[in-house]
């Protein structure tokens, strides 16, 4: 494990930063049996590029994660990825497209080891021609805390070393972009404040573009440089996080009091 | 070797496939030994390492995609009977099938050449269904294998020409001596052991955990399935083969629901995630089977026990049932018997590297 202990080595696990890729919904659409989830929403990612998505219960922001890697297929719409539309796509093959995900309910392989986890990224994941799997899985596994417990079964890790794994394995997958469901859910604000850190420094090292979903307002208005606001499946608002804030519609409707003190 | 291997920083080929192997060879010489005096076990050491083939079989598919498989006999049944068409001395062949092809009478093939082309004969089958099954639903997929099972079945015991019906087929030569089971026994752990290790074998596990997370971290569920199933099969064709070739005769009940559930069961009861747990649950069911076996008829501290057929069933049924409420995962739950030693080794002599992870330390562990 000695090799993955340098933080320089962890850039070389995938290219680097680039402005070059771009992930899109246009119009997005989804109903189930007559529920509106989504109901044309339009949203950019571009690579290197951390957009935040936010709203209330049920607005639709897991909907539209789903429809972007591929869970759901949209009832109307676009997915356009990298230039390529995708809508309707299994989520492997969005993903071999370069799309990693985390899940709002933490969704590991359970029973096998930390390593193993991280490892079925690597060796499914996007472009995986040319690549040490091995030491990219071992500096993935140093980059976020893990190399002591790689050989643990992930079910028997605490909770916060989970969501590490799952963005680990998410990463092994080299992919331009990454979507975030509710990271910082259960966490404390001394923990959201370190988990700021681990995604700012994730876009830096591997230079992806992040969409983020979380009700933790202090954290997206910190992190994001663009913001896109659901409600009841629509968009209410886009733009930097000083115009969301300021944003009488977005105040009014839902954000209230919680964003006075960020 | 790099390019297949893909999880070998914990989980160690040699070493897991080593100690099985090791532990099979001990059985092999006490079968070795007990040939010329007579005893039974000249006949169930080489149908256990059969049995092994069997179960390494079903778990190569089922245990690491956590599909259950039903359907896993008709394979089996497959390999006997293409072995019976090709070995079956040509004088006995004029008897036992009706309407066999005057080019097939005349074939009298060696051992390895027929267990070739009886493997063949499984792996066309299953990469056939394989394309349709591998795109169900997991219990979907579950239940087509019963009905493949059932299906393979009345071909088995209505193709009166080729197969001789309920009656069976009776006349293979014994080419299968008892280090040619054991070695195919070893073969068997070797592939396995790679398979459960290789890229698909992590990516069907993957799948077993979470289709969904699997799916959205790249995972071709239904390609990794379709591999291991078309694999599996043929392993189980092979085992059919070796099979027919020691036990010289069949019918299709053989191939049927008693066979699917003691190799379930052996599966079970040893633990479905492991190689190790294959074939120790193989070795517990046919020593249980046996200790019954002969207990039937006999007496059992004093009192009769009378020869009810079914009694080894549901008696394994029961230990079945039990280890289900308690201990799910089976004996060996989720590692491999080196795995075992080595915590073992680990908790008994502390303060060397590699402590703190493993069975011993993870208590939580299948609850």
């Amino acid at each position: 494990m000695g090799a993955g202990q340098d933080e320089t080595g962890a850039t070389a696990v995938v290219p680097p930063p680039s402005t070059s890729h771009l992930m899109e919904a246009r119009a997005v659409t989804k109903h189930f049996r007559g529920v509106h989830a989504l109901d044309g929403v339009s949203l950019q990612v571009g690579g290197g590029e951390i957009v935040g998505l936010i709203g209330p219960n049920g607005s639709g922001k897991t909907t539209l994660l789903n429809v972007l890697s591929g869970v759901y297929a949209p009832t109307a719409g676009k997915v356009i990825c990298d230039g390529r539309e995708v809508a309707g796509f299994r989520p492997n093959r969005i993903a071999h497209m370069g799309v990693g995900r985390t899940f709002q309910n933490i969704r590991l392989f359970e029973h096998l080891t930390v390593r193993q986890n991280v490892e079925v990224g690597s060796v499914s994941g996007h472009s995986s021609k040319g690549v040490d799997h091995r030491s990219d899985v071992d500096r993935l596994l140093a980059r976020f805390g893990l190399s002591s417990r790689a050989d643990v079964q992930a079910l028997n890790l605490p909770y916060g070393a989970q969501r590490r794994v799952e963005i680990a394995r998410a990463l092994a997958g080299r992919p331009y972009f990454l979507l975030l469901d509710e990271p910082a859910a259960g966490m404390n604000e001394a923990e959201s404040d370190t988990l700021l850190e681990t995604i700012m420094g994730v876009r830096a090292e591997f230079g992806c573009g992040i969409l983020i979903v979380d009700h933790d307002l202090r954290l997206i208005m910190r992190l994001c440089e663009r913001i896109h606001v659901l409600a009841e499946g629509k968009t209410l608002a886009t733009g930097t996080p000083e115009e969301i804030r300021r944003d009488p519609t977005v105040i009014e409707v839902f954000l209230g009091d919680a964003l006075k003190d960020t | 070797m790099n390019r297949l291997r893909s999880s070998l920083y914990f989980r160690n080929v040699t070493k897991t496939s080593g100690l099985i192997i090791a532990f099979l060879l001990i059985i092999a010489v006490v079968g070795a030994l007990s040939a010329g005096t007579g005893s039974s076990l000249t006949l169930i050491i080489p149908n256990f390492f059969i049995t092994v083939i069997i179960v390494i079989a079903l778990q190569m598919f089922t245990g690491n995609s956590g599909v259950v498989s039903w359907g896993h006999s008709a394979f089996v049944g497959i390999g006997a009977y293409v072995t019976a068409w090709l070995t079956v001395p040509a004088v006995i062949k004029s008897d036992v099938f009706d309407s066999m092809p005057s080019w097939l009478l005349n074939a009298e093939w060696s051992f390895l050449p027929s267990i070739v082309v009886a493997t063949a004969a499984g792996t066309i089958v299953a990469a056939l269904i394989g394309i349709v099954l591998c795109r169900m639903k997991e219990t979907a997929m579950a239940m087509s294998t019963l009905a493949l099972l059932v299906i393979a079945h009345g071909v088995y015991a209505n193709w009166f020409g080729m197969t001789r019906g309920a009656q069976g087929v009776y006349g293979l030569p014994q080419n299968t001596t008892l280090w040619g089971a054991f070695g195919f026994a070893c073969f068997a752990v070797i592939v396995g052991v790679m398979f459960r290790d290789s890229r698909v074998g992590l990516r069907l596990q993957a799948s077993r955990e979470d289709p969904l997370a699997a799916e959205a971290t790249g995972v071709s569920v239904v390609k990794s399935r379709y591999i291991a199933w078309v694999a599996s099969a043929a392993l189980a064709a092979l085992s059919g083969s070796v099979w027919a070739q020691f036990n010289l005769a069949f019918d299709p009940s053989q191939f049927y629901y008693t066979q699917v559930f003691a190799v379930l069961s052996m599966l079970v009861i040893g633990g479905m995630a492991t190689m190790s747990g294959a074939v120790i649950g193989a070795g517990v069911v046919t020593v249980i089977s046996q200790v019954l076996y002969n207990l039937e008829g006999g007496s059992f501290f004093g009192m009769e026990v009378p020869r009810i057929s079914g009694l080894q069933q549901m008696i394994l049924a029961i230990i079945t049932l039990l280890i289900l409420i308690y201990r799910r995962n089976g004996i060996l739950s989720w590692w491999e018997l080196d795995e075992w030693v080595r915590k073992g080794k680990d908790r008994f002599f502390p303060g060397r590297p590699g402590s703190g992870a493993g069975p011993l330390s993870d208590k939580k562990d299948g609850v």
